[in-house]
């Protein structure tokens, strides 16, 4: 059953150069409890797509789309006010660099505790001078929000809960830094977990503990994982459905195993024919060229220029989606439809 | 292959379209044409120091002619060759006030760059060194800096001028730059600061570059942006030094021509004729507020942020 | 200089570095100084390489590991604490800004982020001719500039790219024009301080197979540091794993991601995510943080995280149960547990305070699996020493658990042990303690 059903969604951005198509007519579904990736490289949009979706897009940024249903909800139709009390709540967020995102002045504590008195009814006050107290003299430790809070960094695997609780973000390492803002990201109880490059800044080892808590609490909660990345080999790990973004498009869409057997779009191939892999040398075939800059982007294909299998009709035709397969699509102009083993 | 051009790369090219590079004047251009207050603020600069250099053509008369004592503004003399019209009046000498203004600002203007180029090259060479170097060199020089900067301007130019012991427009120049060393040279230090840890300037000691050529050619170049806009918030604070200095009978020869002095000496006639000193107070205010103005945009164009200039 | 001076006899390594140390200074000011306040990091602490003619070989570690400080050290960038570097047999660790300038043209670097790796004033054809000014190659600004676009045509740009500006280039080709000033004066060794970790997937290829093809066109050798063990497999011949300033494991590409011997080549192999789910092997996670490199842990510097760690002779559990007690005790020799805020969460949830339920709850939330798993007699020591710690009595705490709990990992340094054309410093290479987990 879909969770979030995002159509025709296109976000724009206006400057002094030209407008910037960041996101253009996207359509993006995710299902209840499902790990959906979003890959890309730099300036693929699949950021802007994320915040597009959450009402995070500012100024000079516009977003029009045809429809973004959220459980039943029609997000683009919300107010900024209905808007926010969703975020963090039933959608939540996690993102690259923890520190930027955690206050460092006050305890962890005391901002998971708040996460939890905003979108949980724990019958604490969170008027202003109730909060604004708790900032300046300290958490009270006998509540209820304190008490989720350890509780929220014990599910998130943070050794000694009780104790860390009342330590200060600058007191973590980066990984438990992450782990301090998925217990946040926790506290409302999410139906959508979107995390954008959640272990991008993290070391192997530590990208690997928090790969695995992320699989297991979307599993333990029921949390769909919006998985947002340019790291082919996470989406592969973590993932049950993969959508490949580039210069503003999903350009292909599959299972994660069908995806990396059997890629079809040229960009996706091109892509893994040059990911180095760990253990196995061999020749790398990279794509030529560079991500191009959006602005006023004329051609229709996106990847024409850097396309190997490119023609005079890919700059003139936008290219649709085309069925590659059970639930796999890619939108190519040189792909016969339902042709799966074609290289 | 990367080293070989596939006709997909050609093709490719024919879109590529590459990012103007802005230089320094381009960005300073464009900014005067977008920002008006600090196009008006650079017009203004200009004319005035167009002014000072032409003063002889520009000015009505001679400024060391005496007239009538404080005429005042729009009032004629008649003299041996003629009548001459004061504009602005006549000071407590009999000076055509108009005249001494146009000849002041060249005073002024020379005190105030002067003034702050030598402060300028002073200081950076001292920021240079310390941020650079680091090390004894740079608590060395810094705690030089911060002796200095704990006296107000004005009070360490006075006892500079003290001690040399006479007065002068050299001695005001020396004193006042003197004074402006530490706003350069703190600048500059931490620019260099941050500047030092680029990856750039790894590289250019991995070549083998030489310190001296680190500086000059990697590090400072990109110090520069801020520089100026330094030295064009230091200016105006620089006329309005001389113009104390002079105001309190520390700056020049009493009988030059500056607007410090006038302000000075039309200040006991304040009553009677109140053209003697607010004429020159104008001068000083129009020239402080241009070079404010156009500073501002400077500021602007370089994208130098607010802290990151001493105002003072 | 003439060049066959530094010419290296076959079989001698282009450059040796042996027990090569970098700490750095933590005081900060005159005070720190005189009052001896500062301790020191040791980022690199005893690190011995060689890199030969023609070879590349990557150094690879975590963050914190001390590798891009190592290549800073080797280039004398950082003045090394102690050890020497040579060169092609000549010893260039404490040579003078001057007296390294021939070297300087030998040994040239590439950055990670190659945007601020450039001048951002000035044009490409400054930036590249730079190095050959410095040097004396050319006789003219012309003849350089000749030279500028034909470098720059080797690294995959154009000639009339020479008059752009850094910032006018996609990030693959600003690392292409980093490279091309680090060719300029024909290097012999270069090192490439994570040459694509700032780069996208699809551009790093590029940028690896560059370097490949201009390590045989050159004849070059590189000293890659890096992160990502992907790149480390792709272009490496050689590989040096670091932890916490040393190095822990050396040896062919091949053998080191077959048969890792080191527990932490074998943690960090299995971390690593793959597309390809045949290659994913079952995953070691690794517990807890990388100790602070300015307090490194005694003997061998990963136990305190290590998977393998071997137990005390007097443990009478299994290796598993070793390990949970044995991160019990490193936090209690750090002064990781905190009894107050054990006893504060009890009274909040309103239960009793006793000696007994605070030892029960410490326990509860320091071991990952039930307490009562472990051996009887073990229990019994692990209450004794919760017991003591509530009490205030940490030393005694800290003696009972030394009795049952000091590994040898923890108790002295291991050795490298060779193993096939490999080396790895590990106890479990030398003791005759079997592992309890086999590798692979
Ligand atoms: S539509 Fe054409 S340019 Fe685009 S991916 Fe397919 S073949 Fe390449
Ligand atoms: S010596 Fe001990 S702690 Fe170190 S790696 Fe080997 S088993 Fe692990």
């Amino acid at each position: 059953m879909s969770l979030l059903t995002v159509k025709g969604l296109t976000t724009e951005f206006h400057t002094r150069r030209g407008v910037v198509t960041a996101v253009d007519d996207v359509d993006l579904t995710v299902n209840r409890g499902e790990l959906v990736g979003l890959v890309g490289e730099s300036g693929s949009g699949k950021t802007v797509l994320a915040e597009s979706v959450v009402g995070l897009v500012e100024e000079p940024g516009v977003v029009t789309a045809d429809s973004i249903v959220f459980d039943g909800q029609r997000l683009d139709q919300l107010t900024e006010s209905e808007m926010r009390t969703l975020r963090g709540g039933k959608i939540a967020m996690v993102f690259q660099d923890p520190m930027t995102s955690l206050n460092p002045t006050i305890s962890t504590g005391e901002q998971i505790a708040e996460a939890v008195r905003l979108h949980n009814d724990t019958g604490e006050s969170i008027s202003l001078p109730a909060e604004l107290k708790r900032k300046i003299f300290g958490a009270a430790k006998d509540t209820e929000s304190w008490r989720r809070a350890i509780e929220l960094l014990e599910e998130v695997g943070i050794p000694e809960p009780s104790v860390r609780v009342t330590e200060y973000p600058h007191e973590f390492s980066g990984g438990m830094r992450q782990r301090v803002m998925i217990s946040m990201a926790l506290a409302g109880e999410p139906d959508l977990l979107i995390a954008d490059e959640p272990t991008t800044a993290l070391d192997v080892t530590v990208q690997a503990q928090i790969l695995e808590d992320l699989k297991s609490l979307s599993q333990e909660f029921d949390t769909a994982i919006l998985m947002i990345t340019h790291d082919l080999a996470v989406v592969a790990e973590t993932c049950d459905r993969v959508n490949v973004m580039y210069a503003g498009n999903i350009i292909e869409r599959a299972p994660a195993d069908e995806l990396f057997a059997n890629p079809q779009h040229p960009y996706t191939q091109g892509l893994l024919a040059s990911t180095p892999r760990a253990n196995k040398r061999r020749k790398l075939d990279p794509i030529p060229g560079n991500v191009p800059d959006l602005t006023n982007i004329s051609y229709a294909c996106h990847f024409a220029p850097r396309c190997p299998e490119s023609t005079a009709e890919c700059y003139d035709v936008e290219p649709e989606f085309r069925s590659m397969g059970p639930d796999h699509v890619a939108a190519c102009l040189q792909r016969d439809p339902e042709v799966s083993d074609r290289e | 292959m990367s080293t070989s051009q596939s006709p997909i790369d050609a093709k490719a090219d024919e879109i590529d379209d590459v990012e103007e590079h802005l230089t320094l004047r381009k960005r300073l251009w464009g900014t005067l044409k977008r920002d008006k207050k600090s196009m008006l603020g650079a017009i203004v600069i200009l004319s005035f120091l167009l002014v000072a250099i032409f003063a002889p053509y520009v000015a009505p008369v001679d400024p060391e002619q005496e007239y009538g004592i404080m005429e005042p503004p729009n009032t004629h003399s008649e003299t041996a060759d003629g009548e001459a019209y004061h504009l602005l009046g006549t000071d407590s000498y009999g000076y055509d006030i108009f005249s001494r203004i146009i000849f002041g600002a060249r005073i002024s203007l020379l005190v105030a760059l002067v003034t702050v180029l030598f402060a300028f090259t002073t200081g950076t060479a001292i920021g240079l060194a310390a941020g650079y170097y680091g090390g004894w060199i740079d608590s060395l020089l810094m705690r030089y800096v911060d002796f200095q900067w704990a006296f107000p301007t004005l009070i360490l130019a006075a006892g500079i001028i003290a001690v040399s012991g006479s007065l002068g427009v050299i001695n005001v120049i020396i004193a006042v730059g003197v004074a402006f060393i530490d706003d350069f040279a703190r600048l500059v230090r931490s620019e260099v600061l941050s500047l030092r840890e680029k990856e750039y300037v790894v590289a250019a000691r991995a070549i083998g570059m030489s310190d001296r050529r680190i500086m000059i050619k990697e590090i400072l170049p990109n110090a520069v942006a801020s520089l100026i806009v330094q030295v064009t918030l230091m200016i105006p604070i620089a006329i309005l030094a001389e113009a104390s200095l002079s105001f309190l009978g520390l700056g020049v020869r009493p009988t030059t021509p500056t607007w410090g002095l006038m302000l000075n000496e039309g200040r006991q006639f304040i009553t009677q004729a109140w053209w003697l000193s607010i004429f020159p107070g104008f001068a000083i205010m129009i020239v402080v507020l241009a070079f404010n103005a156009f500073g501002d945009g400077l500021r602007d164009a370089f994208d130098v942020k607010e802290g990151e200039v001493l105002d003072r | 200089m003439s060049d066959s001076s530094l010419q290296s006899d076959d079989g001698e390594p282009l450059l040796t570095v042996r027990n090569l140390k970098k700490h750095f200074d933590t005081s900060t000011g005159l005070t720190d100084r005189l009052l001896g306040g500062g301790q020191s990091v040791k980022a690199v602490d005893g690190v011995d390489l060689t890199l030969h003619e023609g070879e590349t070989l990557a150094v690879v570690g975590e963050s914190g590991c001390g590798k891009s400080t190592l290549g800073r050290a080797i280039l004398n960038l950082h003045q090394p604490t102690d050890g020497t570097v040579r060169y092609g047999g000549e010893d260039i660790t404490h040579l003078s800004g001057k007296e390294m300038k021939p070297y300087r043209q030998k040994l040239q670097l590439i950055f990670q982020d190659p945007l601020s790796s450039l001048n951002p004033r000035q044009t490409v054809n400054e930036i590249i001719s730079a190095p050959m000014e410095v040097h004396g190659i050319g006789d003219s600004a012309a003849d350089r500039r000749e030279r500028v676009e034909e470098l720059l045509v080797q690294v995959g740009l154009k000639e009339s790219h020479a008059d752009r500006y850094p910032h006018q280039f996609s990030g693959g080709q600003q690392q292409r024009v980093g490279i091309a000033r680090a060719l300029a004066l024909e290097p012999r060794v270069i090192v490439a301080d994570e040459p694509v970790s700032a780069l996208d997937v699809s551009v790093q290829a590029q940028i690896l197979n560059l370097l490949s093809e201009l390590q045989s066109s050159y004849g070059l050798s590189l000293l890659t540091i890096t992160h990502d063990l992907s790149v480390v497999s792709q272009i490496a011949d050689r590989v040096a794993v670091m932890y916490l300033g040393e190095i822990v494991e050396i040896g062919p590409v091949e053998q080191i991601f077959e048969r890792p011997q080191h527990p932490y080549t074998r943690a960090l192999l299995s971390a690593v995510p793959r597309i390809d789910a045949a290659d994913r092997t079952d995953r070691i996670l690794l517990k807890g943080s990388v100790p602070s490199p300015i307090n490194p842990p005694s003997g061998c510097r990963f136990h305190t995280r290590c998977p393998e760690v071997i137990p005390s002779s007097a443990w009478p559990g299994n290796q598993s149960t070793f390990r949970e007690a044995f991160r019990f005790y490193n936090r209690l020799l750090h002064e990781e547990l905190e009894i107050d805020l054990v006893r504060e969460r009890l009274e909040n949830e309103g239960r009793s305070t006793d000696t007994d339920t605070v030892a029960t709850q410490l326990l509860d939330e320091s071991f990952q699996m039930p307490i009562e798993e472990l051996p009887d007699d073990v229990q019994t020591v692990m209450y004794e020493i919760a017991r003591h710690l509530i009490e205030d009595n940490r030393e005694q705490a800290i003696e009972t658990a030394q009795g049952v709990l000091d590994s040898p990992c923890k108790q002295s340094k291991p050795e490298m042990q060779v193993s096939g054309a490999s080396q790895a410093s590990c106890h479990l290479l030398t003791a005759e303690v079997t592992p309890t987990i086999s590798p692979e």
